[in-house]
């Protein structure tokens, strides 16, 4: 009884988030509380409350995740204001521009290495400003340049830091654990973009037209102060002022500079060393290659400032994250919900892929399969109730996270992408979901191979 | 598709007389400097570089329509005309969609209309004919077809911008927008026009700097065109 019941208050937090009644953080904060208190939990308390484990204990249980977002969105502004991004793409139009799939993979490649250093709409932003429209002014159409970069960041996902520290805090697995899938998953991400871009080019050729844009004001730059720019129309009297003041703000970094989105993931890999200082040293690799000595100081604090706009939205999200964990651990939580989940939860490895992947799609739309939302408390139950290892949860949520990164058209990076490359979010899902529930089902028969034989 | 603002030839506001005048007052090739500045990669070039560019492709797209002429060679694409070239963010005058077997020209009626009412207000309507708007989205379309081609290696020979350089060995670099003002150039040639379509797509280009961000066009708030803003 109890568990129908946090099943409902569970699908009346989706509805909310579904449509937009109240944002994801807060509606997640709320449905922690109702859960716990549905699972009996005492209002105060040191053990088991809903103020002191759900909202006290909860509210930093990610915290080592949020340091690494705010790191990763301090990387990823530096990209940006140091030109670091902009000259990876500007250099791979030159190179293939007259061959707009060779100028996809290429922008594929940069959107992979953002990926891997910041996630969502900033990683978009760091190789979609200058990529998306590169692409489109080779002939590339709206939509693959907006997927191209979409499935790039989801590929890059399997390499990012803050994402194998946000999975090891949320399932509770140590972060070697969720290297040892995500370095698997990887090669499964790329060949599935890949195949994306190269089959999708040549089902819908190459576009050329006689147009007229209204420069994406508003989304240029990335973020920051100046993202909220004025509507100034290319092509006009400003042209080149604009072009001069573009041109100091981020002007073509050295070569060795480009180096930067290589440097914490070789150092977290090669050398083994932890997330946070192989962040720091990304940092630093960047500030010392791409910006002048007596400005270092003042770009570095200028830009961290700056990241904490663009991180404080997953921040906020991983505080409500952390809450619903805490709810879904509760005693009574665990005991309520365990024997239902259990029934419904396939147990032999066939049937896990096939089941799986036919629920796909509740990873779309906020839906409740969505780690960064109300998923997060599904895998808590999967896992306190012992239905799957740790790992096999792992593997199921990464899998996902492939389809919602890409697909979601309620997703940040998806929303931004599309309405950049002029083209409706539901159109970029439609295109690319094909390809994403393709990677899914990989990553699940991954999951089973690796974990549940 | 992104969904068009309305269905009038005029959901925006116009740019003011003095701002056509600006741009009548320039050259084709100051105007398709202006167009390459705007173009995504070339934030950090010189002004002087990219008027070098422009000269090229003008005279290139002018050498190709001249061949053409030569040869009386007809589009092979097929044409087909639709509304639905406003949008929220663009005036999409034309397509050309290329595949493996065969393109397709997309004419978008409702953005050459605008174009054309753009022509009036900046008062140059007899400079841009409405057929002449026409022929010219055609001719700028065939011109991208042909620089598919050998055209296109032409051209990026002559523009012959080093991407890379180790010692004596040069990698020759693509140069974003050329293809789009030698498409200009062409039409301009091909249809005889007096003034070329790159002073259109400026005055298109004006009236969307003009209005801003494009606002859910209200009839109301459309002012007459040409008129003080
Ligand atoms: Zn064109």
């Amino acid at each position: 009884m109890t568990a129908f019941a946090i099943l409902a208050v569970m699908a009346v937090g989706v509805g909310l988030m579904l449509t937009r009644r109240l944002p994801t953080a807060f509606a997640l904060v709320l449905l922690s509380v109702a859960i716990a208190l549905i699972a009996g939990a005492p209002l105060t308390g040191d053990e088991g409350s809903v103020t002191g484990t759900v909202l006290q204990e909860g509210a930093p249980m990610l915290a080592s995740t949020m340091v690494a977002i705010l790191l990763g969105s301090w990387l990823g502004t530096l990209m940006s204001e140091t030109g670091i991004a902009s000259t990876l793409v500007r250099k791979i139009v030159e190179f293939g521009g007259e061959r707009p799939s060779v100028v996809a993979v290429g922008v594929f490649a940069v959107a992979i290495m953002c990926g891997s250093i910041t996630g969502s709409a900033p990683a978009a932003m760091l190789a979609g400003v200058v990529g998306i429209p590169a692409m489109i002014a080779v002939g590339v159409p709206p939509v693959v340049a907006a997927g191209t970069v979409l499935v790039g960041i989801a590929a890059g996902l399997p390499l990012e830091l803050i994402n194998w520290q946000f999975l090891s805090d949320a399932i509770g697995v140590p972060v070697s654990t969720v290297q040892h899938f995500q370095l698997r998953m990887f090669p499964i991400a790329v060949v599935g973009g890949l195949a994306y871009i190269l089959i999708e080019m040549r089902r819908r050729g190459t576009r050329h037209t006689w147009a007229v844009r209204v420069p994406a004001g508003g989304a240029d730059g990335g973020s920051g102060p100046e993202a909220g720019g004025g509507p100034d129309a290319e092509g006009g009297h400003g042209a080149f002022t604009r072009a001069a003041r573009r041109r100091e703000r981020r002007g073509d970094a050295p070569w060795y500079a480009l180096l930067t989105p290589v440097v914490p993931i070789a150092l977290a890999l090669g050398l083994e060393i932890p997330i946070v200082p192989s962040l720091l040293t990304g940092l630093v690799f960047a500030l010392v290659t791409a910006v002048r000595w007596r400005e270092m100081a003042s770009t570095a604090l200028r830009s961290l400032y700056r990241s904490f706009d663009v991180a404080a939205p997953p921040i906020v999200l991983f505080i409500a994250i952390g809450m619903l964990l805490a709810a879904v651990n509760l005693p009574g939580a665990v005991e309520a919900l365990s024997p239902v989940v259990t029934a419904i939860s396939p147990s032999s490895p066939l049937l896990f892929v096939a089941v799986f992947a036919v629920l796909v799609p509740l990873c779309l739309y906020r839906g409740p399969m969505n780690i960064f939302g109300l998923g997060a408390g599904v895998a808590g139950v999967l896992i306190s109730g012992g239905i799957y290892p740790p790992p096999a949860v792992l593997g199921l949520m990464a899998s996902y996270g492939q389809v919602l990164g890409v697909s979601d058209p309620t997703s940040t990076q998806t929303v931004w992408s599309a309405q950049y490359a002029g083209v409706r979010p539901e159109r970029s899902m439609l295109s690319t979901i094909p390809y994403t529930w393709a990677v899914a089902i990989a990553g699940l028969v991954l999951t089973v191979w690796l974990y549940l034989l | 598709m992104s969904a068009p603002t309305s269905g009038a030839a005029e959901p925006r506001r116009f740019a003011p007389a003095e701002r056509y005048a600006e741009l009548a007052a320039l050259g084709d090739v100051e105007l398709g400097a202006r167009m390459l500045a705007a173009a995504p990669t070339h934030e950090g070039r010189s002004p002087e570089r990219l008027r070098a560019w422009a000269r090229t492709a003008i005279a290139v797209g002018t050498e190709m329509a001249g061949d053409a002429d030569a040869a009386g060679s007809g589009a092979e694409a097929r044409v087909a005309e639709s509304t639905g070239g406003l949008r929220r963010d663009e005036v999409l005058l034309a397509e050309y969609r290329r595949r493996a077997r065969g393109g397709t020209v997309v004419l978008y009626t409702d953005a050459l209309d605008y174009a054309r009412t753009v022509a009036e207000a900046a008062g140059w309507a007899a400079d841009f004919p409405r057929e002449a708007v026409r022929a010219a989205a055609l001719d700028h379309e065939c011109a991208h077809r042909l620089l598919h081609g050998p055209r296109g290696r032409d051209l990026r020979r002559r523009l012959d911008h080093t991407a890379a350089a180790v010692g004596r060995l040069r990698v020759r670099g693509h140069v974003v927008g050329a293809d789009e003002i030698a498409a200009h150039a062409y039409a301009h040639r091909r249809g005889r026009m007096r003034r070329s379509p790159l002073l259109l797509t400026a005055a298109v280009a004006a009236t969307l700097a003009h209005a801003g961000p494009p606002a859910p066009a209200a009839p109301a708030s459309v002012p007459s065109p040409g008129g003080p803003a």
